[in-house]
């Protein structure tokens, strides 16, 4: 086994534009739009919290998405420059599954209903251990202690349409945790939540990095994540800031998130 | 809440789920291999008696298939009324200015139709009675590929969700001043049209996030998958998914003789 540390993230000069049909008479042509992506250069350290902020529509998704492999292979477009995960390049290796990198980077959406697969809240924690076809009793294991970490023992049994907002989130997070992988990325994640729920996410985040994960968290209300290890400021596809929390000026982050 | 409680209570919702795919696979293929109203009807007689003796509640069964009773009901008498009209063999059984309705051909084409349709409601009701973990596991130990039976529980997972955006989309058009009780049918059917067309969209939306959320779980990465749960098959329920094909093939020979 290699010893020399892996970088878990490493993107460089990525630049991506979506593709979009339009119809003219019968015939239906595939043009390009401008690019959400321009020229992204990034390196994201081992056990890190990094906050991704800037306007809506700037390409925060967009970027998580190309992190995780979503783009290109599930969402197409015009992809230029490349994506290492822990050294491996996924983007234009069209070798790389998106799942042969659940284990590797977890990905929660900004809408916990569209990625709740199951219908109880243990079997959804399930779902992914099962697929990476883990035995049965290591998944009983693994899922009871992502029930009690997040707090949902009263609820083990319940379909998840029942569940709050709140405990969507958890749920979701957990069915992601359940993969093990060693790095997270969240869209949006307290943006539903009210205060307690955010405090609760914070210390989950904190527990996290504790453990060693690298995180990614994009987020309009960035303050919460004042622990973070970096704020990114992405701004037309571009990254416009990467510093600590510190060095990043207030009024910089609220010029262009109000702009 | 209370629904829930008398759901809980029936003896079907503890049995194995593979005698319940298996009495709703032979009762509907039973049902379609014949046109013999006899038959037919003592298959839906069949149904009706496991319900009972399943717990299932009587009132809870006609609220959650009123609508379909109501639809079999007018079928019977769309179909009694109209069919056999214009045919020089068929002897009408009611005149009315000097147009024939009622033939006898008719009312057991009805019957017919009618018995096969509620054969199948039946059959589907007793699917309810259980939870569709369980069905999923159910087919999936039937040797039935995973993904197969991932659609299909999928599919039942977001019944619910689908009504609950309906309602939320009437109940948005109903706050922007629609009233659907003033509106006459074509308003109607223009209104019913603004209700679809978002969930459809929203369907569609949804139903590509979950399957990237679901690659990116690892759906798929594996020809096969393990399951944290694993039904057993206890005496009885192998007893019936033996017992309950049997019967209907019992009854076919009886109705045959007789």
């Amino acid at each position: 086994m290699s010893t020399e540390k892996r970088i878990p993230i490493e993107v460089r000069n990525l630049t991506f534009a979506y593709e979009r049909d339009e119809k003219s008479g019968t015939e239906t042509t595939t043009t390009a739009v401008p690019p959400a992506l321009s020229g992204i250069d990034l390196t994201i350290e081992s056990g890190t919290v990094v906050v991704l902020i800037g306007p809506s529509g700037s390409g925060k998704t967009t970027l998580c998405k190309c992190l995780t492999g979503i783009i290109p292979k599930l969402i197409k477009g015009n992809l230029d420059g490349e994506v290492l995960i822990f050294g491996r390049e996924i983007a234009q290796d069209s070798s790389v599954e998106i799942s042969m990198l659940s284990t590797q980077i977890g990905f929660v959406m900004q809408e916990p209903d569209h990625q709740i697969v199951m219908t109880t809240v243990e079997d959804d924690i399930a779902f992914g251990p099962e697929n990476s076809m883990m035995p049965s009793p290591e998944i009983r294991a693994l899922v009871d202690h992502l029930i009690a970490d997040m707090g949902l023992e009263a609820k083990a049994e319940t379909n998840p349409n029942n569940l709050s907002g709140g405990e969507k989130q958890r749920l979701t997070v957990a069915g992601v945790l359940a993969m093990e992988p060693e790095i997270m990325v969240f869209d949006e994640p307290v943006s539903s939540l009210d205060a307690v729920g955010k405090a609760h996410f914070v210390e989950i985040v904190k527990e996290l990095k504790a453990a060693g994960k690298t995180i990614i968290i994009v987020e309009h209300d960035y303050e919460v994540f004042d622990f973070a290890d970096r704020w990114i400021l992405i701004k037309d596809g571009r990254v416009a800031a990467d510093a600590i929390p510190s060095a990043i000026p207030k009024t910089l982050l609220e010029r262009e998130l109000w702009r | 809440m209370n629904e829930n409680r008398a759901i809980k209570k029936g003896r079907l919702r503890i049995l194995d789920p593979r005698p319940k795919l298996m009495l709703m696979a032979s009762a509907s293929t039973a049902c379609m291999l014949t046109s013999n109203l006899w038959y037919i009807a003592s298959i839906l007689v069949v149904l009706v008696v496991t319900l009972l003796i399943g717990g299932m509640n009587l009132s809870l069964l006609w609220n959650r298939a009123k609508a379909i009773f109501m639809l079999i009901i007018m079928l019977f008498v769309i179909q009694t009324l109209f069919f056999g009209m214009g045919r020089a063999d068929a002897a009408p059984l009611l005149h009315i200015g000097g147009f024939g309705f009622v033939y006898t051909g008719g009312i057991l084409l009805a019957a017919m139709l009618s018995l096969r349709l509620l054969v199948i409601v039946f059959a589907g009701l007793i699917l309810l009675e259980g939870e569709i973990r369980d069905y999923l596991l159910a087919l999936v130990q039937m040797k039935i590929p995973y993904t197969f039976a991932f659609m299909v529980v999928i599919g039942l997972h977001f019944l619910p969700i689908l009504r609950e955006e309906a309602t939320n989309v009437y109940c948005c058009m109903q706050l922007r001043g629609k009233d659907f009780k003033k509106l006459k049918l074509t308003g109607k059917i223009r209104a019913y049209i603004g209700i679809c067309l978002p969930i459809l969209v929203s369907a569609l939306r949804r139903a590509d996030e979950m399957s990237i959320a679901m690659e990116t779980r690892g759906f798929r990465s594996q020809p096969r998958r393990t399951y944290m749960r694993q039904l057993k098959m206890r005496g009885a329920d192998i007893a019936l998914t033996i017992l309950f094909p049997a019967i209907f093939v019992g009854l076919y020979f009886l109705v045959k003789f007789l």
